[in-house]
């Protein structure tokens, strides 16, 4: 797998970027060059070192606040991954045990499940994240729920898909007339199989939950704490738009990487894993 | 040979720009008559199809090498324009395909596609097109025409799909219809409906057709002549009758041998020993010796012209004077 | 066709009332219902007089009932902030986030058909390649910074186009790009690969054979067969669209409901928040029922079928 991983161009790249963000917030604290939290007033609004008027004391310059911009970045990256790999982690937990009880047993509990899950994509994920938190607050444990539901329902419709398939192959026959209980069943013979596209539409997944997540942080929705996250650091970044355009810029530079690397990782995953798969998870 | 209405000489085509590879197609003659029907026999993979695209003019971008000269009215259509080459698509040369199931797009009625050729190289406006695209169904013995006019592909017959595919074919009057295994993926009732229908067809519209297929039944139903095609190679020509009579050609002979039969009453079916060789191990010399009961260090070593027999001619060295005049060395 | 429709609308209209439901148990099981509704520091007494003004002391399933033929009548309550019925509010600034997705799905057609078609007609050669790389961006770029380079871009460094607002159509371009681009690359991927599926196939040879030109068999055969699987995840992108709108308003000072969420969350208007959602919920519902009345209208075979 690696030789064929070390062989494509994207692929590479792709697991190259999530390696270094993934180190980014583990090291965040020793690779920063300052606390992101600190302020130096008198050397706000400072760009660039580049640009006229930086130095290579903030390399990617200050904002209002005189904090410097590359260490917020780096400890950025921290919520971010967080969220969205402990979101993914929630959507295939749920995607898999309400797509194989809906997948397997079929019947009035499979179209209960689908009708709940129809309902629940009514609800564009921004509107329903803004909706829990307005109720319950913002707060890291809310988003990662929100995030994981939401993120969960589309990984049940694919869990689903796929058993659905699977129920049908011949061999399941066999080994039920065997007299194999529902959960070994399932647990044995059938997860296996849908293994592959399931890491695939979870990888994708993980992309779309930073940009939710960033978004959510622009919006004010996100976690409250000083910790600067990229979606935050964008937002308060709006006022300055008109005259000091480079605080925009490198925090959505970032976002972008990250998801990009997320989604080269996943469509070589995809490519890697089952070639046929490319149309059916499409 | 008298040049007749199409004439392919030394047609070569090959996937690969090794001079020293085997070619898909190697060094084809042939010559089409008006009004006849020439029949191609081979087995799959032996070209026959590549000779077809390559008359009109859609051979895949893969082929690396394409030689030789295909005439028709005058011209090379090997080294025509597209431009030129599509007012000459489903105008002059038309033709139909294996697959009737999947030659269809599903999305248009079949009005909408049997009327297309009409409006573009007859020019005809919508009222026009219709009446003739009607009359065309009736042609090729469509029940309720103005009827199917309306419906779409998936709602026919396979056996349905390939007339209106003839239909489509015949629409504006070619000089020649290529028909590339047309009954192939169809039941064997409706098979011989199909032949039939093209034997007529032939008649009333004095067009000439070159019948492609592996079947030498079905080939001998309506064909005028035939040419037995062997690794890309032409192995035989002949009349059909003589064909059935006396073939010439090992291969031909082995491919005869095969066909059950109802009145001889055989315990097993005759098959070719061995297997048609692919691009990679194509034999020195004659290439079918390797599974010919005939042959001799003379075969293994060099390929045979094509010699005279009995109306027509084979490529085998059993028919060379240098063969009769040494028999059984 | 017709029966077909029905089906669709029926089950359509189930959804709806899930929705409702959902939003009614969300607001009663995960919050406090009059904490919520209420403006801040409201004392005790005005809280438990609120709860049997308001009924909340009924059972739960009399509660729904009641909100649901509120909801039918058009009223599920007042807006504290601005002092009228919420939904008159919301449904006030409906018709502009309506206009921003729409012009943001426009855009998206516009951008992504086009250069889908040139991606497949090209394949493999130089202009496919950029295309796609520009597509893949368009993909992991978040849409409000996006929004924010548009507007540093063509607003203050060119002075092309305004910065916000509503009014005139120079203000809807850049929102509806904004909007539009991840739709757009989503439709230039997946028309590219349909079409290269489609240009394969045994009929496309067979046009071929008739002499047609190639940009009749691209725009006729090809496309009406490859757009039904872009029409399919249309409804999806419509969805997303949706939410995007929220952020895309808050970006461009926009007036549209998705704002408005934003703003009565933080005036704590919480009765508007939820006609908000309700009726983002119910749109996006009846687009996708649009979308799946088109796809039937592309494909036959499905309509026909649903005939029986």
């Amino acid at each position: 797998m690696w030789k064929q991983l070390r062989s494509s161009g994207t692929g590479l790249l792709g697991i190259s970027i999530l390696v270094i963000v993934l180190f980014c917030a583990l090291a965040a604290d020793w690779i920063s060059p300052y606390d992101p939290l600190k302020q130096d007033l008198a050397n706000s609004l400072q760009p660039p070192f580049w640009a006229e008027g930086g130095s290579a004391q903030y390399l990617l310059g200050t904002d209002q606040l005189g904090r410097d911009i590359l260490s917020r970045i780096l400890h950025g990256s921290r919520i971010s991954l967080l969220i969205s790999v402990a979101g993914t982690v929630v959507a295939i937990v749920t995607g898999l045990l309400l797509g194989s009880v809906s997948g397997y047993f079929g019947g009035r509990i499979d179209v209960v499940i689908m009708r709940l899950a129809d309902i629940t994509m009514a609800f564009p994920f921004v509107l329903l994240a803004i909706f829990i938190v307005a109720i319950l607050g913002p707060g890291i444990l809310n988003l990662i729920l929100v995030a994981g539901v939401s993120a969960g329902v589309r990984l049940t419709r694919t869990v689903r898909g796929e058993i659905l398939f699977v129920k049908d192959q011949e061999y399941i026959e066999a080994i039920r007339s065997v007299g194999a209980k529902h959960s070994r069943i399932i647990a044995k013979h059938i997860l296996p199989n849908i293994g592959s596209a399931l890491i695939v539409i979870a990888t994708l997944e993980m992309a779309q939950l930073i940009l939710v997540e960033s978004a959510l942080s622009f919006l004010g929705l996100g976690v409250p704490a000083e910790v600067p996250t990229w979606g935050k650091m964008l937002s308060e970044s709006r006022i300055l738009i008109l005259s000091e355009p480079w605080v925009s810029i490198f925090p959505g530079v970032a976002i972008t990487i990250t998801v990009l690397g997320i989604n080269l990782l996943g469509d070589w995953l995809r490519d890697y894993l089952d070639p046929k798969l490319g149309k059916r998870t499409n | 040979m008298t040049s007749g209405l199409l004439q392919v000489k030394g047609l070569s085509l090959s996937f690969s720009m090794e001079p020293a590879a085997s070619k898909a197609v190697d060094q084809l003659d042939f010559t089409l008559e008006k009004g006849e029907i020439l029949g191609i026999v081979g087995e799959s993979g032996c070209g026959k199809s590549l000779t077809s695209l390559a008359i009109m003019g859609l051979l895949p971008p893969a082929l690396a090498k394409i030689e030789g000269g295909v005439t028709f009215n005058g011209a090379n259509l090997l080294t025509l324009r597209e431009k030129e080459l599509r007012r000459i698509r489903g105008n002059e040369i038309s033709m139909i395909f294996q697959e009737p199931m999947t030659s269809l797009n599903p999305v248009y009625t079949i009005g909408n596609q049997l009327i297309e050729t009409l409006k573009l190289h007859r020019k005809l406006n919508r009222k026009q097109a219709y009446e003739h695209a009607i009359e065309l169904l009736k042609l090729v013995r469509i029940p309720e025409p103005e009827k199917i006019y309306k419906q779409y592909p998936y709602e026919l017959s396979g056996g349905l799909r390939q007339r209106v595919m003839i239909a489509i074919a015949l629409s504006c009057d070619p000089k020649i219809l290529i028909a590339d295994e047309p009954t192939t993926a169809l039941d064997v009732t409706i098979q011989s409906e199909i032949l039939e229908l093209l034997r007529e067809l032939r008649s009333k519209l004095s067009m000439s057709v070159i019948l492609i297929s592996h079947d030498l039944g079905v080939i001998s139903e309506i064909a005028d002549r035939v040419m037995v095609i062997y690794a890309g190679t032409a192995v035989e020509y002949a009349r059909v009758e003589r064909i059935f009579d006396h073939p010439r050609h090992p291969y031909t002979q082995g491919l005869l041998n095969s066909i059950p039969s109802l009145y001889d009453k055989k315990d097993r079916l005759e098959t070719i020993e061995g297997k048609v060789p692919g691009a990679d191990d194509m034999p020195r010399g004659c290439k079918f010796h390797p599974r010919c009961k005939h042959r001799t260090s003379l075969c293994e070593t060099f390929e045979p012209a094509l010699y005279p027999v009995e109306e027509g001619q084979a490529r085998c060295w059993m028919y060379s004077k240098e063969w009769t005049s040494n028999v059984g060395k | 066709m017709l029966t077909y429709i029905l089906h669709r609308f029926y089950q359509s209209l189930l959804v709806i009332v899930g929705v409702t439901l959902v939003t009614f148990l969300i607001l009663h099981f995960l919050g406090d219902p009059v904490q919520l509704l209420l403006p801040p520091g409201a004392s005790a007494e005005m809280m438990d007089r609120h709860r049997e003004q308001l009924g909340l002391n009924d059972p739960l399933p009399l509660q729904y009932l009641r909100m649901l033929s509120g909801l039918v009548a058009g009223d599920i309550g007042d807006s504290y902030y601005y002092k009228e019925s919420a939904l008159a509010v919301v449904l006030e600034r409906f018709p502009a986030t309506l206009e921003l997705t729409a012009a943001g799905l426009v855009m998206a057609l516009v951008l992504g058909i086009p250069a889908g078609i040139v991606s497949a007609m090209f394949h493999n050669k130089k202009t496919d390649y950029g295309i796609r790389i520009l597509a893949l961006l368009g993909q992991c770029v978040p849409i409000f910074w996006v929004g924010i380079l548009l507007i540093i871009l063509f607003a203050v460094t060119l002075h092309w186009l305004p910065t916000s607002g509503r009014g005139s159509w120079q203000q809807v371009i850049l929102p509806a790009f904004a909007l539009g681009l991840y739709p757009a690359a989503a439709i230039i991927r997946l028309l590219r690969s349909s079409m290269l599926e489609v240009l394969n196939k045994p009929y496309i040879l067979v046009a071929r054979a008739k002499g047609l030109s190639k940009r009749s068999i691209i725009l006729k055969h090809s496309l009406k067969n490859a757009l039904s699987s872009v029409v399919t995840v249309l409804g999806l992108h419509i969805a997303d669209m949706l939410g995007g709108a929220i952020v895309i308003e808050t970006v461009f000072a926009w007036p549209g409901i998705g704002r408005l969420a934003i703003q009565s969350i933080n005036n704590r208007d919480f009765t508007v928040v939820v006609g908000v959602v309700i009726l983002v919920a119910i749109c996006y519902v009846v687009i996708n029922l649009l979308v799946d009345i088109v796809y039937a209208i592309l494909n036959p075979r499905i309509k026909l079928q649903k005939e029986g």
